[in-house]
């Protein structure tokens, strides 16, 4: 499946082409007569993390979007680890071990916040309906596993003791941390966080600065959306601006904050 | 819904007493779950000694055959959330694949116990021939489309005189017997009908609390969020659907052995609309509900006979009165009586 033109492709043009993991080029995306992602390319590398800011509707989260093959790009080539998104449906997206977050908290709302994480495991789990009708004894190792896996999960993100609640009636941070531990339950190898840091207090969000740290620890690659400068400028190694769908701007947090069109499109309003 | 920062204001001994409470739930539940549990089985194994006549026999196999489908819709609807109004036509293609394999209507009279697996079987694969084009619809497009899926089956076993015989329907099934034994009394097929709901019940209990029955719950909840945490949703809702379509052939094959009869008119929108009702009565997801609900439908007829002119009026007037003041059903299952307790608490 992995297209042998692209990778070739991606190799001359990165810096360190045994660490590109994520090769982003020309992508386009038109809504009707809307431009909202307009002839972007970059790249992100294995082990960084890389924030993405920009105004509202500078296209951060159809960006989201176009490399989870929730939408289809009008033009440009993606291409994560090898593989070609553009042809593969969300759910393959996942398996191959980039997954994502929501803006607004999509949770599974009427379902336990364990049961939440569990589902995340669905993808590195293969019990059928056979193994499920005669919970024979691979289907009840497996079914461990994913429940040790599920709370190991909950914990590392700091909400074991909400195991039980319906996900719904957690507080909102903790739905937002609910959210992240979904999703690593899937065992990405690329995170895209949108605005985790939105809706959270002072402390919550030094705690989510600290979890992201953790996570690329752990060996994932971390991108995120987010308006807050204190967590971007705390977090990303390497800032990617958006405006009208464009890139205008890329480079290191301090680089990035005396960029004139950047303080004119953004930092400059947000002040 | 919630406002940012809300969190921060929330009261520290919340989650003790919130534990406390679920503590105290669980320890009132239990025992209470037990009791009904027992007494349920030991009322359902002796129905045969306290019910007086076969025909009140008749109409506890008929419950059993319903709590079958409506278990079976259960998957499809309570599990998965997809609204499939064509549902009896896999209780049709069932007892249809039991009257062609076991009548002289073809002269072919093979075993049960080689048609049973057939008659989940044949219909599953209905399901999926159906499925795979309309599943990727959306929850009212889908609701149209089974229901004209429905209508099809009717039609054709209606008017496909030379493999179905049309309206006059099949006679003279064979006698359900496993390894020579015949279940022939309606007390006989009484515990027959009521192994296979227990074989069921354990089933579907099993099925909700697995790898699979998670990712239809997540289905259920946000679709899209389902995809993005790496649900193959097409696969899956197909898996529930030919579930479903199983077990409502298990319930045709029941019903056709029952009858030794079967014909169209058993087969009709209606049906699906009653198991619908089922469920619903029950509460939507409960496999208890999805009992209870049955036995409620099928019995209120029963008693309700003296009134004869008023009877279905009394029926329909009955389901809107429970609907509007237990929106959540007789039994609802257990999550969802959380979340409406929980709701409150807010
Ligand atoms: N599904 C859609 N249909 C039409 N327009 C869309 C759709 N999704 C996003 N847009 C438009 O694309 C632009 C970028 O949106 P978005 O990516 O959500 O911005 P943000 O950077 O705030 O996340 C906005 O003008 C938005 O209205
Ligand atoms: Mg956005």
């Amino acid at each position: 499946m992995s297209g042998p033109a692209l990778a070739t492709t991606a190799a001359a043009a990165g810096a360190q082409p045994d660490h590109l993991l994520l090769d982003v080029r020309g992508l386009t995306k038109r809504f009707g007569g809307l431009q909202a992602i307009c002839e972007l390319s970059y790249q992100v590398f294995r082990g960084e993390i890389v924030a993405v800011i920009g105004p509202n509707g500078a296209g951060k989260t159809t960006l989201y979007n176009l490399l989870t093959a929730t939408y289809r790009p009008t033009g440009g080539t993606m291409v994560f680890d090898g593989h070609d998104l553009g042809r593969l449906s969300p759910h393959e997206v996942t398996e191959l071990g980039l997954v994502r977050t929501f803006q607004n908290i999509r949770l599974f709302p009427n379902m336990t916040a364990l049961d939440n994480v569990k589902v995340g495991r669905y993808c590195r789990t293969d019990a059928g309906l056979f193994g499920a009708l005669t919970r024979l004894r691979g289907t009840r190792r497996e079914e461990r596993e994913i429940e040790e896996q599920a709370m190991e999960t909950l914990a590392f993100v700091g909400i074991a003791h909400r195991a039980d609640e319906l996900a719904k009636s957690l507080p909102y941070g903790d739905q937002k941390l609910l959210e992240i531990a979904r999703a690593l339950s899937t065992g990405p190898r690329m995170i895209l966080l949108d605005e985790p840091a939105a809706g959270l207090n002072s402390g919550e969000s030094a705690e989510l600065v600290e979890l992201v740290r953790k996570i690329r620890s752990d060996g994932v690659t971390v991108v995120l959306i987010e308006h807050d400068m204190k967590v971007v400028m705390g977090l990303a190694e390497r800032i990617v601006v958006l405006d009208h769908g464009m890139m205008i701007c890329q480079g290191t947090p301090a680089e990035v904050r005396c960029d004139q069109r950047v303080i004119d499109a953004y930092l400059g309003k947000a002040v | 819904m919630n406002v940012p920062g809300e969190s921060v204001v929330s009261d520290p001994a919340g989650p003790v007493r919130r534990a406390w409470s679920e503590a105290k739930g669980i320890a009132a539940l239990r025992p209470m779950r037990m009791t009904s549990l027992v007494v349920f089985a030991a009322a359902a194994a002796t129905v045969p000694l306290w019910v007086g006549s076969n025909y009140l026999i008749r109409v506890a196999v008929v419950a059993c055959i319903y709590i079958m489908l409506s278990l079976g819709l259960n998957i499809v609807v309570g599990f998965c959330g997809l609204l499939d109004l064509g549902y009896v036509a896999f209780y049709a293609i069932g007892a249809y694949t039991y009257a062609f394999l076991a009548s002289p209507h073809f002269g072919l009279h093979l075993p049960w116990l080689v048609i049973l697996p057939l008659c989940a079987l044949v219909p599953a694969i209905f399901g999926i021939l159906l499925g795979t084009p309309t599943l990727r619809l959306r929850g009212d497009y889908l609701a149209i489309v089974t229901l004209g899926f429905g209508e099809i089956v009717r039609l054709f076993i209606n008017n496909l005189d030379r493999l179905t015989n049309g309206p006059k329907g099949i006679a003279n099934l064979d006698t359900v017997s496993i390894a020579g034994f015949k279940f022939g009394s309606p007390t006989r097929y009484y515990y027959l009908a009521l192994v296979f709901v227990a074989l069921m019940v354990v089933a579907i209990r099993r099925l909700g609390d697995s790898r699979i029955g998670r990712a239809w719950g997540a289905i259920r909840e946000d679709e899209l969020a389902a995809k993005a945490m790496g649900l193959n949703t097409h696969s899956l809702k197909l898996r529930a659907f030919a579930t479903g379509a199983a077990f409502a052939g298990i319930a045709g094959l029941m019903f056709a052995g029952f009858q030794s009869f079967v014909s169209p008119e058993s087969f009709t929108f209606g049906e699906s609309v009653i198991i619908f009702c089922m469920i619903t009565l029950g509460g939507m997801g409960s496999i208890p509900g999805a009992i209870l609900g049955s036995l409620v439908l099928v019995i209120l007829p029963e008693v309700l006979r003296p009134v004869a002119d008023y009877r279905y009026l009394l029926y329909g007037l009955l389901l809107i009165l429970v609907m509007t003041m237990r929106p959540q059903g007789l039994w609802p299952n257990k999550q969802r009586r959380r979340e409406l307790t929980e709701r409150a608490e807010r």
